[in-house]
């Protein structure tokens, strides 16, 4: 008996099936900045150099003589990932390659805080790299500090109860958006598809890319291991986290509509939104309200735009 | 090719006959003119390298680690300010055993500002495991800017070619520039042992266990000590090509004296006509100039200055609390000889922020030190609080 | 040196290359998943034990002839089921939520259409011989079972042909014969034989039977109908409902008044009522409680209102009305729900002085049947739970046993006393309880963890809808038996088959594969090995699994 049918296919999702990513790496239980990494490196395939400047993956990659990577790092200073990674791109420039990937691999804290300087430079250069904050909202690997990742309300043990942290978490795609960035987009480890479209759409354009990655820390957010990527679909269909690209800094895209359940299905999950109140949370409510007007009215005034103007040729910025 | 060049020039054409791959650095005075210079030789194409204009030093030197590691020639500047920016990375380098050369011109730290000429930036660098080269010529400059790629690339640790501001830096000098085809025959392109390689995909730097972290500083001393040799190698090696030598140190009419003015940088340079003078007056006075300061040539000191009388360092620096940093090196040195041939060390501190230090200063100390009336550390021509109080008052 | 490392290899820095599996991280966890197909909720409603979320994940793969096999591996009239059985087992299929149940009656009924190699390979023989009394699915499922367990089976029956009621009780609109006969024929061509017209206690003596074989098993059905208790009742025009279907069904077509008063909400009564609207007769159904309480299987009430038969709810029968020797009419009294009885349902109370007449010819009963022993020993009037008599080496199965009143649960209650007998007969023991259907799967199951709705991670679902059922129109039904659900295609079944959530049973979606963040899941043959030496137990995949096929289970070390 036959039938023509569509060839049956059981996957939730389609991913590149080799891993690069070896067992026995030194993430906690249930970490997302360990399957960040490995669906990273999914999507940009063995070509690839990562830099990891200080953050929880300078030692989830394993001491010394070990390795969970299949690809080259060079971990570096803490604030430097970015122009590290534009150094090695200058060095493959010079040597006439330009099939390998440089991915910049940082957390928040190497992000936006002490590595935003070099950053801001690298974007500003547009050097040739594609750099990845895998944000878990606090200095995690020195035991939870705040950073400017670290959202109104969490509970870290610089901003220990009653003195949570009172102000909002950065905005870091935007402020790299205002840098005219080519390609600029945030992604999260419960769309594993998308995070990998975003990388390899990344890798195909010349300039500098930043994908915001939001993942979750069970050490850190006090949540269970198991929910690390329940609580990151979480963050997305509360609306916390929107998913969108930014191309040339001006022309958004949302990738993901959420159903914009209550936040409080997300905060109730983790330990350092306890302490909350109906108030505080009110607040969480309408600041997210905001945040998505002003994220689609960027949206719309994008749309409204033309590409901008291509530089002449002999002045192309230095893409090496 | 003889030219005029300054200082700063000599830096840029060394970098540019060493054909330096990548460049990355930041303006500062006095260092500025290098990078310039630089940026001139990759826009007119007379140097392939590329130039990433980073926002900082600490950039610069992080930029300069990531394309040395994925194995290209690499260079950087600074002065100051951004070699004290850079300090982490100095570690860093130098841990990470990357054969970079960076040229710093000397400057005073800041408070309060000063872009003249002082030592405290680069020795405030001493114990990070770079190499360091003291030059007193704009020719210097450049010979050993080609030099110090040859070293660091066999011992694999970085080179500090450090120059003084605005006495070198910015100072015309005759230079003999080489031919690139010579240059090329001392300085064959780098061939890193380990870099970045897909492959051989390996991680540079991850955590490293009290077991094993003594053994990578251990390798890094054993390199330093190979690097000794190497730089006596390399030297002659460049004096067979070029007819130009300098040593580990230089000795200047020292055959017969016994009373010995050490220092480094281009006041050995004014102190050759000190002892010129002295040596007029019947004075059997003779110069020493330290060169490379890391790897530390005891050596090369000892025998130069064992059975001398006395040796006076002269420091254009300071380590606070504990005298000049030349002047206790020195000393600890030379303690090792044995007791009868030991010379007395005495030290002076003159020159910070730029002060001139003159032939008529130099010839004094040297007189002074032969007459026994100098005391074991000086701070040379530096007012006293009363006398300052007494200065200021005037001026009002 | 034995790492065969020399000293050049030493390196200058600290550069790293050998890969971390060296490390064994699994020291770490204190949970561990475990891959755990678990019991679906229709699986563990389906009364005959049927693994339905298995064979529709081989339909989904298109592997239609696979599927076909593992539905008859304990079931033999899977063709007939899915077109009788109420199917309890879509009621609580998950697929409800996201566009309707899984039609899986539709899928069987098409499985059970499937010909060729469907039929499992018996075992070898085992030299003992196994008497079936009745030939009804309880019987047939029985005889099937324990054939393939390699005894010699023989079916007695005093009808003239198996089947039991599936042959003299259920319309052929709703069971074409071929269909039945078919079913019978697999069972036949796989060794059992038939004795029909032979009733035991009559024609064969059930001791000599009990001397003859090494196990009896009594599975004879209710056939004696209950009464209706009103005066007028032994007048010639008043019908016992299972006789005269089976007279019908048989083809024979007697004289009929033609307006006539079917009692009853059962199945019977909705098999006499549209039987009798086909013949011609005009059919009135007659109930003393509403719609929402009759026994009958939804689906078949829905399809006598759409042929136009009319209901008399809350009505209880008080007399039948003869005049002139000839019924003219069935008094009734109306009725009215009162407290709920032992059955849950509301008791019907007659409400005082609200009796009226439906006019017609003739009566037909429909209230239910119960067992006939007749010749038989009364020790079969009660089976324990082990489905065991006080006779030794006499077991019962199907409605005698439990009273189920399903075709579906008579097949369930057949398999599991061949089951107990086999035991019996291969000198394994009896066990203590008969063994329940789920347990009896060819796979790997834990039964303990039913797959309710809370346990699926239903964010990786769509809603996709259930396609239509297509039904003969009424218009084309009368005068006729024409079956009235249509199949489905090829197509339209594996589309259903696809759009099972597989509740408790892994069909390699592969999100425990991408979601782990320790890599520590590969695939392997027909599935998923976790490898323990590196899995840290966070849970995620168990977290992540749609469909709940995996459990996080505590470390013993």
């Amino acid at each position: 008996m036959s039938v023509e049918l569509a060839p049956y296919d059981p996957k939730n999702l389609h991913l590149p099936e080799e891993d690069l990513l070896r067992s026995g790496h030194l993430a906690c239980p249930g970490c997302g900045a360990a399957l960040g990494m490995r669906l990273a490196l999914k999507a940009l395939g063995p070509k690839t150099i990562v830099v990891i400047p200080a953050c929880c993956w300078a030692v989830i990659n394993g001491p010394y003589p070990f390795h969970a990577l299949g690809v080259p790092v060079l971990q570096v200073a803490f604030e430097t990932a970015a122009v590290s990674a534009a150094g090695i791109r200058a060095a493959l420039a010079v040597q006439g390659r330009d099939d390998v990937a440089v991915l910049a691999w940082a957390g928040d804290g190497g992000t936006f805080d002490i590595g935003f300087q070099a950053l801001s430079g690298a974007v500003e250069r547009n050097d040739d790299i594609i750099y990845v904050c895998y944000d878990n909202e606090a200095y995690m690997n020195t035991g939870i500090q705040r950073s400017s990742a670290t959202p109104f309300g969490a509970w870290t043990t610089t901003t220990p109860e009653p003195n949570v942290k009172p102000e909002p978490k950065k905005n870091i795609v935007e402020i790299l958006a205002e840098h005219r960035i080519p390609y600029a987009a945030t992604a999260s480890i419960a769309f594993p598809e998308d995070f990998v479209r975003k990388l390899q759409k990344a890798r195909s354009i010349k300039g500098t890319k930043f994908i915001h990655l939001w993942i979750s820390c069970p050490a850190g957010h006090k949540s269970e291991e198991r929910l690390t990527v329940h609580i990151a679909r979480l963050a997305v269909e509360t609306g916390v986290f929107p998913l969108y690209e930014v191309e040339f800094g001006t022309h958004y895209t949302l990738n993901y509509e959420p159903s914009f359940l209550d936040v409080q299905e997300y905060l109730q999950l983790q330990g350092r939104f306890r302490h909350l109140n109906e108030e505080d949370v009110n607040f969480v409510r309408q600041s997210i309200a905001w945040e998505w007007q002003r994220l689609r009215a960027k949206i719309a005034m994008g749309a409204g735009l033309p590409a901008p103007p291509a530089p002449p040729r002999r002045l192309t910025p230095a893409t090496f | 090719m003889k030219t005029v060049l300054k200082g700063n020039s000599a830096v840029a054409h060394g970098v540019r006959l060493a054909r330096a791959q990548v460049i990355a650095a930041y303006p500062i005075t006095p260092q500025t003119s290098i990078i310039e210079d630089l940026a001139a030789f990759v826009a007119q194409g007379q140097l392939n390298a590329t130039f990433v204009k980073v926002e900082s030093e600490h950039s610069a030197l992080a930029a300069c680690i990531g394309a040395a590691s994925a194995g290209a020639r690499v260079f950087t500047a600074t002065s100051a300010q951004g070699l004290a920016l850079m300090h982490e990375l100095i570690h860093w380098a130098a841990g990470a055993r990357l054969p970079l050369v960076l040229a710093d011109v000397n400057r005073a730290m800041a408070p309060g500002w000063s872009i003249w000429t002082d030592q405290n930036d680069t020795l405030s660098q001493r114990d990070t495991g770079w190499m360091q080269v003291y030059c007193s010529s704009s020719q210097e400059v450049l010979d050993s800017v080609v030099q110090a790629y040859r070293v660091s690339e066999r011992v694999l640790l970085p080179t500090m070619i450090v120059l003084d501001a605005f006495f070198l830096s910015h100072t015309h000098e005759v230079v003999d520039i080489p031919e690139q085809e010579l240059v090329d025959r001392f300085l064959p392109p780098l061939e890193l042992p380990l870099k970045l390689d897909l492959q051989r995909p390996g991680a540079f730097g991850n955590l490293v266990f009290p077991d094993r972290y003594m053994e990578f500083r251990y390798k890094m001393e054993l390199a330093h000590r190979e690097a000794v040799e190497v730089w006596r190698e390399t030297d002659r090696e460049w004096g067979r090509l070029t007819g130009r030598s300098y040593g580990l140190v230089e000795a200047y009419r020292m055959e017969d004296a016994d009373t010995v003015l050490l220092t480094a940088g281009t006041a050995a340079s004014t102190a050759r006509v000190a002892v010129d003078q002295l040596r007029q007056e019947g004075l059997a006075a003779g110069v020493v100039r330290l060169r490379v300061f890391r790897p530390f040539p005891a050596a090369e000191l000892g025998h130069l200055l064992a059975g001398r009388r006395r040796v006076v360092v002269v420091d254009r620096n300071c380590s606070y609390g504990h005298h000049g940093i030349f002047h206790q090196e020195v000393k600890s040195a030379l303690y090792s000889l044995p007791e009868r041939r030991r010379p007395q060390v005495l030290g002076v501190i003159a020159g910070l922020g730029g002060r001139d230090i003159t032939v008529a200063e130099l010839a004094q100390i040297l007189l002074k030190a032969h007459r026994g009336e100098l005391e074991p550390v000086t701070w040379w021509n530096v007012l006293q609080p009363q006398e300052e109080l007494a200065t200021a008052v005037a001026s009002q | 040196m034995a790492t065969g490392l020399r000293l050049e290899d030493l390196t200058y820095v600290p550069f790293s290359e050998r890969p971390t599996t060296a490390i064994k991280t699994g020291t770490w966890k204190y949970v561990e998943p475990v891959y755990q197909n678990a019991l679906p909720p229709c699986a563990g409603a389906c009364p005959a034990g049927n693994d339905i979320s298995y064979a529709l994940l081989l339909l989904a793969q298109g592997r239609v002839m696979e599927a076909a096999r593992w539905w008859r591996q304990r079931n033999p009239i899977p063709a007939t089921l899915g077109r009788v059985c109420p199917h309890p087992c879509e009621r609580p299929c998950n697929r409800e939520a996201l566009g309707g149940a899984i039609a899986v009656h539709m899928v069987e009924r098409f499985l059970g259409d499937v010909e060729g190699d469907v039929v499992p390979q018996p075992a070898p023989r085992s030299g003992k011989k196994v008497a079936v009394v009745g030939s009804g699915p309880a019987g047939l499922a029985a005889a099937y079972n324990l054939r393939l367990a390699g005894h010699q089976v023989c079916v007695f029956d005093d009808k003239p042909a198996p089947g039991g009621y599936l042959r003299t009780g259920i319309p052929e609109y709703r069971l074409p014969r071929q269909v039945l006969d078919r079913e019978v024929g697999l069972i036949a061509h796989l060794g059992v034989e038939f004795r029909q017209r032979v009733r035991v206690g009559r024609e064969v003596g059930f001791d000599e039977l009990r001397r003859v074989y090494d196990a009896v098993v009594v599975a004879v059905g209710f056939h004696k109908s209950r009464s209706l208790g009103i005066p007028g009742e032994d007048h010639p025009q008043v019908y016992n409902g299972v006789k005269l279907l089976e007279r019908l069904l048989a083809g024979e077509r007697p004289p009929l008044p033609s307006r006539m008063v079917v009692v009853g909400g059962g199945n019977t009564a909705m098999d006499v009522a549209r039987s009798l609207w086909r013949v011609g007769v005009e059919p009135v159904v007659v109930y003393r409680r509403t719609r929402e309480e009759m026994p009958a299987i939804a689906s078949e009430v829905e399809e006598a209102l759409a042929e136009g038969i009319p209901f008399q709810f809350l009505a209880a029968p008080v007399r039948v009305v003869v005049e002139e020797g000839r019924i003219v009419g069935l008094e009734c009294q109306r009725m009215e729900l009162g407290e709920p009885d032992a059955s849950g349902r509301r008791r019907p109370v007659p409400v005082p002085g609200s009796e009226f007449v439906v006019p017609c010819g003739g009566v037909v009963t429909a209230l239910g049947e119960v067992v006939d022993l007749e010749g038989l020993p009364g020790e079969l009037a009660k089976g324990d739970a082990r489905q065991c008599t006080p006779l030794e080496g006499v077991f019962l199965a199907g409605d005698m046993l439990d009273g189920a009143g399903t075709v579906t649960a008579a097949v369930g209650s057949g398999i599991r006393v061949a089951a107990v007998v086999h035991a019996y007969l291969t000198g394994q023991g009896l066990p203590q309880v008969a063994p329940a259907v789920q347990e009896l799967w060819p796979r790997p199951l834990e039964r303990q963890r039913l797959v309710e709705w809370g346990k699926l991670n239903t964010v990786y679902f769509r809603a996709v809808p259930r396609p239509p059922i297509h039904h003969l129109p009424p218009e084309l039904r009368r005068g006729d038996f024409a079956e009235v659900v249509q199949g489905w295609s090829v197509a339209e079944v594996l589309g259903e088959a696809r759009r099972c959530l597989a509740c408790g049973t892994c069909n390699e979606c592969c999100n425990c594969l991408y979601f782990c963040p320790d890599v520590a899941i590969h695939r392997a043959d027909g599935g998923f090995s976790i490898d323990r030496e590196h899995c840290k137990g966070c849970g995620i995949c168990v977290q992540e699994c749609p469909r709940s096929a995996l459990i996080l289970r505590e470390v013993t070390r």
